[in-house]
Protein backbone atom coordinates (compact mmCIF):
# COMPACT_ATOMS: atom_id res chain seq x y z
CA UNK A 1 0.00 0.00 0.00
CA UNK A 2 1.09 3.72 -0.51
CA UNK A 3 0.60 4.91 2.51
CA UNK A 4 1.44 3.07 5.63
CA UNK A 5 1.75 4.01 9.27
CA UNK A 6 0.32 4.89 12.41
CA UNK A 7 -2.83 7.19 12.29
CA UNK A 8 -4.64 8.70 15.23
CA UNK A 9 -8.67 7.84 14.50
CA UNK A 10 -9.81 9.57 17.68
CA UNK A 11 -8.20 11.65 20.55
CA UNK A 12 -10.61 13.21 22.74
CA UNK A 13 -11.97 14.69 26.31
CA UNK A 14 -14.62 12.79 26.81
CA UNK A 15 -16.66 15.22 29.67
CA UNK A 16 -20.89 15.35 28.40
CA UNK A 17 -22.74 12.43 26.75
CA UNK A 18 -21.70 12.07 22.80
CA UNK A 19 -24.46 10.17 20.23
CA UNK A 20 -22.31 8.99 18.20
CA UNK A 21 -19.33 11.67 17.06
CA UNK A 22 -18.46 10.52 14.14
CA UNK A 23 -14.54 11.66 14.05
CA UNK A 24 -12.68 12.58 10.17
CA UNK A 25 -11.36 9.83 8.75
CA UNK A 26 -8.03 8.72 7.69
CA UNK A 27 -8.26 8.70 3.86
CA UNK A 28 -5.45 7.38 1.02
CA UNK A 29 -5.12 3.75 2.46
CA UNK A 30 -6.11 2.21 -0.84
CA UNK A 31 -4.66 -1.75 -0.48
CA UNK A 32 -4.20 -1.87 3.90
CA UNK A 33 -3.66 -5.66 3.84
CA UNK A 34 -4.00 -4.98 7.97
CA UNK A 35 -4.32 -3.46 10.50
CA UNK A 36 -3.71 -2.86 14.29
CA UNK A 37 -5.92 -0.92 16.23
CA UNK A 38 -5.12 0.44 19.67
CA UNK A 39 -8.10 1.96 21.69
CA UNK A 40 -7.07 3.33 25.16
CA UNK A 41 -9.47 5.06 28.06
CA UNK A 42 -7.81 7.23 30.28
CA UNK A 43 -9.85 7.38 33.28
CA UNK A 44 -10.66 10.07 35.40
CA UNK A 45 -14.07 10.32 37.19
CA UNK A 46 -17.66 10.15 36.20
CA UNK A 47 -19.55 8.65 33.03
CA UNK A 48 -21.17 5.31 32.44
CA UNK A 49 -20.08 3.78 29.05
CA UNK A 50 -17.56 4.78 26.48
CA UNK A 51 -17.91 3.39 23.26
CA UNK A 52 -15.24 3.17 20.25
CA UNK A 53 -16.60 1.77 16.73
CA UNK A 54 -13.81 1.90 14.30
CA UNK A 55 -15.60 1.67 10.62
CA UNK A 56 -14.37 1.38 6.85
CA UNK A 57 -15.91 2.50 3.80
CA UNK A 58 -16.11 1.01 0.03
CA UNK A 59 -17.85 4.13 -1.48
CA UNK A 60 -15.98 7.22 -0.88
CA UNK A 61 -16.89 7.53 2.95
CA UNK A 62 -20.91 7.90 1.95
CA UNK A 63 -21.61 4.85 3.87
CA UNK A 64 -19.57 3.25 6.57
CA UNK A 65 -19.62 0.08 7.93
CA UNK A 66 -18.19 -1.54 11.38
CA UNK A 67 -14.54 -3.37 11.41
CA UNK A 68 -14.29 -3.05 15.50
CA UNK A 69 -16.25 -2.15 18.61
CA UNK A 70 -14.38 -1.25 21.88
CA UNK A 71 -16.44 -0.78 24.89
CA UNK A 72 -14.96 0.98 28.00
CA UNK A 73 -16.48 2.22 31.40
CA UNK A 74 -15.62 3.24 34.54
CA UNK A 75 -11.67 2.35 34.49
CA UNK A 76 -8.87 3.16 32.71
CA UNK A 77 -7.89 0.27 30.09
CA UNK A 78 -5.89 -0.21 26.94
CA UNK A 79 -7.54 -2.91 23.86
CA UNK A 80 -5.78 -3.74 21.10
CA UNK A 81 -6.98 -5.85 17.57
CA UNK A 82 -5.90 -6.51 14.83
CA UNK A 83 -7.65 -7.00 11.03
CA UNK A 84 -6.99 -8.46 7.69
CA UNK A 85 -7.54 -8.14 4.72
CA UNK A 86 -6.07 -11.32 2.95
CA UNK A 87 -7.55 -14.64 3.05
CA UNK A 88 -10.92 -15.62 2.08
CA UNK A 89 -14.33 -14.18 3.40
CA UNK A 90 -17.48 -16.30 3.50
CA UNK A 91 -20.09 -14.51 2.04
CA UNK A 92 -22.11 -13.21 5.08
CA UNK A 93 -24.98 -10.28 5.43
CA UNK A 94 -23.49 -7.26 7.20
CA UNK A 95 -24.89 -5.75 10.34
CA UNK A 96 -23.17 -2.64 12.83
CA UNK A 97 -21.49 -4.18 15.39
CA UNK A 98 -23.36 -4.43 18.74
CA UNK A 99 -20.87 -6.04 21.16
CA UNK A 100 -17.20 -5.67 21.18
CA UNK A 101 -16.03 -7.87 18.43
CA UNK A 102 -14.29 -7.22 15.15
CA UNK A 103 -15.28 -7.68 11.46
CA UNK A 104 -12.26 -9.27 10.20
CA UNK A 105 -11.26 -9.17 6.48
CA UNK A 106 -13.44 -6.32 5.67
CA UNK A 107 -11.31 -3.26 4.63
CA UNK A 108 -11.79 -0.48 2.34
CA UNK A 109 -9.77 2.75 1.90
CA UNK A 110 -10.35 4.52 4.74
CA UNK A 111 -11.01 4.48 8.57
CA UNK A 112 -12.66 6.57 10.81
CA UNK A 113 -13.76 6.35 14.62
CA UNK A 114 -17.41 6.54 15.96
CA UNK A 115 -17.65 7.46 19.70
CA UNK A 116 -20.26 7.53 21.97
CA UNK A 117 -21.31 8.00 25.63
CA UNK A 118 -23.25 8.14 28.40
CA UNK A 119 -22.87 10.08 31.88
CA UNK A 120 -20.38 12.80 32.53
CA UNK A 121 -16.95 12.10 32.49
CA UNK A 122 -14.35 14.24 33.81
CA UNK A 123 -10.64 14.35 33.68
CA UNK A 124 -10.96 11.41 30.57
CA UNK A 125 -9.20 10.77 27.48
CA UNK A 126 -10.16 8.40 24.85
CA UNK A 127 -7.41 7.41 22.23
CA UNK A 128 -7.66 5.52 19.30
CA UNK A 129 -5.11 4.77 16.74
CA UNK A 130 -4.31 2.45 13.55
CA UNK A 131 -1.08 0.83 12.42
CA UNK A 132 -2.19 0.54 8.88
CA UNK A 133 -0.16 -1.68 6.70
CA UNK B 1 8.56 23.22 -9.02
CA UNK B 2 5.33 24.60 -6.81
CA UNK B 3 5.80 26.41 -3.49
CA UNK B 4 5.45 23.69 -1.58
CA UNK B 5 8.06 21.70 -3.35
CA UNK B 6 10.40 24.60 -3.48
CA UNK B 7 10.21 25.06 0.45
CA UNK B 8 10.59 21.19 1.05
CA UNK B 9 13.40 21.55 -0.96
CA UNK B 10 14.84 24.76 1.03
CA UNK B 11 13.74 22.41 4.75
CA UNK B 12 15.86 19.48 3.61
CA UNK B 13 18.77 21.17 3.25
CA UNK B 14 18.65 23.55 5.89
CA UNK B 15 16.16 22.66 7.97
CA UNK B 16 16.01 20.59 11.14
CA UNK B 17 13.19 17.91 12.56
CA UNK B 18 11.16 18.93 15.06
CA UNK B 19 8.16 16.80 16.52
CA UNK B 20 4.84 18.98 16.67
CA UNK B 21 2.49 17.62 19.20
CA UNK B 22 -0.91 18.48 20.02
CA UNK B 23 -1.77 17.39 24.14
CA UNK B 24 -5.26 16.36 24.46
CA UNK B 25 -6.55 15.83 27.88
CA UNK B 26 -4.63 16.97 31.17
CA UNK B 27 -2.20 15.32 33.59
CA UNK B 28 -2.40 11.81 33.70
CA UNK B 29 -5.16 11.95 31.15
CA UNK B 30 -3.69 13.08 28.42
CA UNK B 31 -3.08 11.72 24.97
CA UNK B 32 -0.54 13.28 22.64
CA UNK B 33 -0.76 13.44 18.87
CA UNK B 34 2.52 13.77 16.89
CA UNK B 35 3.86 14.72 13.97
CA UNK B 36 7.57 14.78 13.33
CA UNK B 37 7.86 17.84 10.56
CA UNK B 38 11.05 19.36 8.97
CA UNK B 39 10.97 23.26 10.13
CA UNK B 40 13.38 26.28 9.50
CA UNK B 41 14.06 26.82 13.56
CA UNK B 42 15.88 30.83 14.06
CA UNK B 43 16.90 30.23 17.67
CA UNK B 44 16.69 32.44 20.56
CA UNK B 45 16.03 35.56 18.45
CA UNK B 46 18.57 38.48 19.62
CA UNK B 47 18.19 42.37 19.69
CA UNK B 48 18.33 42.71 15.91
CA UNK B 49 14.89 40.96 15.89
CA UNK B 50 13.51 42.65 18.72
CA UNK B 51 10.83 44.09 16.22
CA UNK B 52 7.58 43.14 15.69
CA UNK B 53 5.93 40.39 17.92
CA UNK B 54 9.08 38.23 18.26
CA UNK B 55 10.78 38.43 21.35
CA UNK B 56 14.04 37.37 22.78
CA UNK B 57 13.96 34.03 23.77
CA UNK B 58 11.57 32.86 21.39
CA UNK B 59 11.86 31.06 18.34
CA UNK B 60 11.05 31.58 14.86
CA UNK B 61 9.55 28.40 12.92
CA UNK B 62 8.72 28.21 9.57
CA UNK B 63 7.49 24.38 8.29
CA UNK B 64 5.43 23.17 4.93
CA UNK B 65 2.49 21.27 5.23
CA UNK B 66 4.22 18.43 4.10
CA UNK B 67 4.55 16.32 6.76
CA UNK B 68 1.79 17.47 8.24
CA UNK B 69 -0.71 15.90 5.32
CA UNK B 70 1.25 12.64 5.19
CA UNK B 71 0.62 11.81 8.62
CA UNK B 72 -3.04 13.08 8.70
CA UNK B 73 -2.09 15.13 11.57
CA UNK B 74 -3.80 15.97 14.22
CA UNK B 75 -5.63 12.67 13.08
CA UNK B 76 -10.14 12.09 13.74
CA UNK B 77 -11.59 15.62 15.02
CA UNK B 78 -15.21 15.73 16.05
CA UNK B 79 -17.12 16.26 12.44
CA UNK B 80 -19.11 19.28 13.83
CA UNK B 81 -21.12 19.40 10.52
CA UNK B 82 -20.47 23.35 9.96
CA UNK B 83 -19.80 24.41 6.24
CA UNK B 84 -17.22 26.73 7.26
CA UNK B 85 -14.38 25.51 9.27
CA UNK B 86 -10.90 26.42 10.03
CA UNK B 87 -8.11 24.13 8.43
CA UNK B 88 -7.53 21.53 11.11
CA UNK B 89 -3.98 20.68 9.44
CA UNK B 90 -2.78 24.16 10.87
CA UNK B 91 -1.44 24.56 14.10
CA UNK B 92 -2.69 26.12 17.32
CA UNK B 93 -2.00 28.51 19.59
CA UNK B 94 -0.79 26.77 23.05
CA UNK B 95 0.17 23.24 20.54
CA UNK B 96 3.94 22.14 21.48
CA UNK B 97 7.27 22.45 19.25
CA UNK B 98 9.58 19.99 20.49
CA UNK B 99 12.87 21.58 19.22
CA UNK B 100 16.36 19.52 20.21
CA UNK B 101 14.23 17.97 23.30
CA UNK B 102 12.58 21.10 24.57
CA UNK B 103 9.06 21.55 24.63
CA UNK B 104 8.11 25.14 23.07
CA UNK B 105 4.27 26.39 23.36
CA UNK B 106 3.44 28.02 20.14
CA UNK B 107 2.48 31.51 20.57
CA UNK B 108 1.80 32.33 17.34
CA UNK B 109 0.66 30.68 14.24
CA UNK B 110 0.38 32.17 10.32
CA UNK B 111 -0.76 29.96 7.96
CA UNK B 112 0.34 31.29 4.39
CA UNK B 113 -1.84 30.55 1.24
CA UNK B 114 -1.06 30.67 -2.14
CA UNK B 115 -4.31 30.45 -4.59
CA UNK B 116 -5.91 29.11 -1.68
CA UNK B 117 -3.52 26.12 -0.83
CA UNK B 118 -1.88 25.72 2.61
CA UNK B 119 2.19 26.06 1.43
CA UNK B 120 3.58 27.82 4.27
CA UNK B 121 3.15 28.45 8.25
CA UNK B 122 5.26 30.48 9.90
CA UNK B 123 5.43 30.32 13.81
CA UNK B 124 6.71 31.46 17.23
CA UNK B 125 7.45 29.40 19.69
CA UNK B 126 8.14 30.29 23.61
CA UNK B 127 8.42 28.65 26.78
Amino acid sequence: MDNPGVYTLAALGITTALAASAQTPITGLAGMSAVTLEASLAYGSGGSTCIAVVQTSFDGGTTWRDVARFEFATASAVKVANLQAAGAKAIASYSALSTETVLDGVLGDRLRAVVTSTGIYANTTLAVRASVR
Amino acid sequence: MSDIDALDEALAAAGEDVILRRIVGTGTASVNVDVTVRASVRRDATAMELVGTLAQGEDAVIISPTQIDAAQWPGGQPESGAVHQPDPRVPRINDTLIIQGRPRKLKMVQPILVDGELVRINMVAAG
